[in-house]
Parts: C-alpha cells; structure tokens; sequence
C-alpha cells in the first residue's frame, strides 16, 4: 500500500502527510461530479437521463464524503501515536501486505472473468455491452503489461 | 513451515506481543508464523534469530523436499 518501506513512526507519520497532500482529489473530483449531476438536474434542460443524473448526484456524494472522512481520519491517526503505530504495523507488516496482494489477485480474476462473460452474455441482449466489457478486460491486460515492464526494467 | 519460535519465546519468557512489537510486525504474522501458517522472508527471519541471538536455521526448519532444495 505504502510506496516507501517505514519502520518508524515519523516515517509514517511523513507518508501519511505526502498522501494526504493529494487526498483532495478524492472529494473535489466528488464535489464537481456533485454539483454537475445537480445542475444537469435542476439547472438546465438536461439531455440525460434521471436515471444518469442520479447516478452523477451519488457518486459525486459518496466521493466527497469518502474524502472527508478519509481526510479527518488520517488527521486523527497522525495525532495519536498508540493508533499511529497500529496504523503504521497494519500497513508495513509483510503478512497484511502478502495477503493483500493475493487479495487483489484474486479480485483481478474475479473482475476479469466478469467482464468476459458479462460481455459474452450481455451482448446477447445489450449488444454495446461486448463493446465496454470486453475493451475493459484489454485495458487491464494491457496496464498489466506496461506495469511488468517498467516494473522489470526498475527493479 | 516449520519454525521454533514458540518454544524459544517460551523458554525467553516472551509474549507474542512483545516479539512482535520487537521486529516490528503484527502479533498476528507472529502466530502465523508459530502455527506454521506463514512464510517468513529473509528480513523478518534475520529479525527474530537477531532477536533471539541464534542463526536463522536454527528457529526455522527448511524442509528439504518441501522447499525443493
């Protein structure tokens, strides 16, 4: 999860901030959505549907809200040095991070395999959905690609 | 595999707080790594036989057909 290995609180604590610095994006990219999703409901003729508007409205919501809490909660860990340090364990101990990764491995085929069949059978009704579902599970095999690349050059 | 890490913290009087607070990682990886769970990498193996003041062979056991060797 962390970029850096930290074996100390300050350390941590100096990560906690760098990421905090663009923690902002979360809620801002929220607020935006927010209030275009509103304006495109309330303030305009809107050529979208309410079902997208609403859609627009949620996410946007549930994005700055997200931001903020994540926001005060770090805010709060770095003050508290005992929730700093269980912090710091749960996000350097090598275990949490092997079961993390397999997790996302896992996650990964999930995703994958969804997409394939949602667009194989989707498409049988929906015929766009081949189109969206299937270039999604390119665009993954295709950042994976690039990520074993550059990572292999690096490392 | 197969570690000695109970019964060295046993014999030292050592809880699997204090082991793990000492090289830094959850109490959790620590009963992990009693239960045979986990697999230790090289840091935290040298961490533990540092803590101990023994050689990492001597807390984990390699079995030879399991590890391939």
């Amino acid at each position: 999860m962390m970029n850096q290995p930290v074996h100390t609180n300050a350390e941590f604590k100096e990560q906690m901030k760098a990421r905090n610095r663009w923690l902002w994006v979360i809620p801002a990219a929220g607020l935006i959505t927010f209030v275009l999703g509103l304006y495109g409901e309330f303030g305009m003729d809107s050529p979208l549907s309410d079902k997208m508007l609403g859609v627009y409205t949620g996410m946007g919501l549930g994005l700055f809200v997200v931001g903020v809490v994540l926001t005060i909660r770090n805010h709060r860990i770095m003050k508290d040095e005992a929730k700093l340090k269980a912090w710091r364990l749960k996000y350097t101990d090598e275990r949490n991070i092997a079961i993390s990764r397999k997790a996302w491995q896992i996650a990964a085929i999930v995703l994958l395999a969804g997409l394939y069949l949602g667009g194989l059978i989707g498409g049988l009704f929906i015929p766009v959905l081949v189109d969206v579902l299937l270039c999604g599970v390119c665009l993954f095999l295709v950042a994976y690609a690039i990520a074993w690349q550059v990572l292999n050059a690096r490392h | 595999m197969e570690t000695r890490i109970q019964a060295l913290r046993k014999e030292n009087k050592v809880t699997q707080n204090e082991l793990a607070d000492a090289v830094d990682v959850t109490r959790q990886t620590i009963i992990s790594l009693e239960r045979g769970r986990y697999k230790a990498s090289l840091v935290l193996a040298h961490k533990i036989a540092q803590y101990f003041g023994l050689a990492i062979e001597d807390i984990f056991v390699f079995d030879q057909e399991d590890e391939n060797i």
